[in-house]
């Protein structure tokens, strides 16, 4: 589901049990209820005890947006994340980023902290999710990444971002955290799923997918037939050796495209559905391209002042749609669409 | 700061009114009433006595004008704010910065949340130093009517300067972020 303010993806484990991995809103604020429990409440599923297993794919705002609303409604489930997230490193930096928290709304850690906060009141172990680690029984659930290479940059970045005297109150900045993305494989009987979260591509062979199928290929990997598409389709997650080691033919593709930034740079691009369209059996986008035009409500003055300024002001409000792909054991997969959602091939 | 002149309009002025003869008419250099023209050197002389101090008539020594008053405010308005975001940078490009606005004022901009792209060139030499990923600023949009009735409007990106993350508070915030991490139990 997504975009609204992010992305994130419900998995019926069966027995009426559930994965949720990330969080979106539908609201920038995060006020609005996290789209994952608005889904499966409607479904009338009950999250506090259904939900087994909450994973948060990586530190980006468009994937963690409500994720604590989630965890804390969920005491049933276990949470999974990358082994950064419980180092010392980043606790002192969350706490440190958490000081002028009332001035710059959160500071962009406040859903981790919480998180943070919510696992040690329940003493609950916290599951770190590392290359070929098994995070659920049945179905099988594993995590291909982050590669300690990968986590240990990521703890530069941390150290480098940290707060020092003197330095007015700010906002943390993720950087590019896609790299530190937990990526999953869910394998049933009869069907395997690839979620890519925003995993991209790297020349580096100890990072990104070269990383990820390198230790796929040594443990040992079950090719999938349908997958999440990494990085919202965008060039930059595209990997062949994902498309060619990690899945069957021609899979089944699901996009949840990016609502933020300048909209003609917001992926996927036209050029990349063709690229997806052309590896995969069906394609399906989460959601249109959004067509509100925000500077429209505001006054005329206002327009002009900007436009004659420079200033490009974005819609980031993109309607939140949903593609539902089911099966029976033993059938094809069946899709519905919901909200924005699509087909695009 | 960026400035915008609209479309030229005249209101009306009492330039637009005839003058009296005796007026001076617009363009015509002032001229000093003779009547109140001290000679030379008697300010100076009055200075030297010590006479000039709490002297409340001592500007009958300017040339004063015959023209009638009018002050210059009769016609110009004082900036009016028509629109303002609460702004956090996100990203530094080579001529823009990208950010995050929350939208505190303005008809369709109050609460709202957007994106927006932003000229570096907008941002004041004193503020470069702020210029930094997550740091806040704010962005305005102001309507004025300049003395010559000139209407413009103008868009302003000020930094705003937060307090100051003090050691002493940084050292408790990582006593309580060792807490944090030893209250956490990674499996």
């Amino acid at each position: 589901m997504g975009p609204g303010h992010g992305e994130a993806i419900v998995v019926h484990l069966g027995q009426g049990e559930w994965l949720v991995v990330d969080s979106c809103t539908s609201a920038w604020d995060g006020t609005a209820q996290p789209a994952p429990l608005k889904y499966l409440r409607a479904l009338g599923v009950p999250v506090a005890s259904a939900v087994k297993l909450i994973v948060a794919s990586h530190w980006d705002s468009d994937h963690i947006q409500g994720i604590a609303t989630v965890l804390e409604s969920c005491p049933g489930a276990e949470f999974c994340c990358s082994t950064t997230f419980t180092r010392r490193e980043f606790t002192n930096f969350v706490s440190s980023m958490s000081l002028g928290a009332t001035a710059t709304d959160g500071a962009n850690v406040s859903d981790f902290h919480r998180v943070l906060q919510i696992l040690r009141s329940r003493g609950e172990p916290i599951i770190a999710a590392t290359p070929g680690r098994k995070l659920f029984k049945k179905p099988i659930i594993t995590s291909w990444s982050p590669s300690d290479f990968e986590e240990e940059l990521f703890l530069n970045f941390v150290a480098q971002q940290h707060p020092k005297a003197g330095e007015p109150y700010r906002r943390a900045v993720p950087g590019s955290p896609n790299l530190t993305s937990v990526v999953i494989g869910i394998d049933w009987d009869d069907a395997s799923v690839l979620l890519g979260a925003d995993m991209e591509s790297h020349p580096d062979v100890r990072r990104g997918w070269g990383a990820v199928v390198s230790r796929a290929k040594y443990i040992g990997f079950v090719r999938c037939g349908m997958v999440k598409v990494p990085h919202h389709g965008s060039h930059t997650g595209h990997d062949e050796l994902m498309w060619t080691e990690l899945l069957n033919g021609r899979p089944i593709s699901v996009i949840a495209p990016f609502g933020k930034g300048p909209p003609q740079s917001r992926p996927p691009k036209p050029a990349d559905v063709r690229r997806i369209n052309g590896l995969s059996s069906s394609t399906f986008i989460t959601a249109r391209r959004s067509t509100t035009k925000p500077m429209a409500k505001m006054s005329v003055s206002v327009r002009r002042s900007l436009r004659e300024g420079m200033i490009r002001i974005y819609d980031s409000n993109t309607p939140l749609g949903i593609v539902r792909l089911r099966r029976k054991h033993g059938e094809k997969w069946k899709h519905e669409l919901f909200g924005g959602a699509v087909q695009a091939k | 700061m960026n400035r915008t002149t609209a479309a030229p309009s005249y209101p009306s002025t009492s330039w637009d009114t005839p003058q009296k003869a005796s007026s001076p008419t617009v363009g015509e250099p002032i001229v000093a009433d003779e009547s109140i023209v001290r000679p030379p050197g008697e300010l100076l002389a009055r200075i030297r006595a010590g006479r000039v101090a709490n002297d409340t008539d001592i500007d009958e020594y300017s040339p004063r004008s015959t023209r009638p008053f009018e002050s210059p405010t009769s016609i110009r308005t004082p900036a009016t704010l028509l629109a303002e975001w609460n702004g956090s940078v996100s990203s530094i490009e080579q001529y823009c910065f990208t950010a995050t606005l929350k939208g505190v004022y303005g008809e369709g901009i109050q609460g709202e949340y957007e994106e927006a792209e932003i000229p570096i060139s907008d941002v004041s030499e004193s503020d470069m130093e702020l210029l930094r990923p997550g740091h806040f600023f704010r962005l305005c949009v102001f309507y004025e009517v300049s003395e010559d009735g000139q209407p413009s409007r103008s868009t302003q990106v000020v930094f705003r300067r937060l307090p100051a993350y003090r050691q002493h508070d940084l050292d408790r915030a990582a006593e309580r972020g060792d807490e944090l991490h030893r209250g956490l139990r990674v499996g």
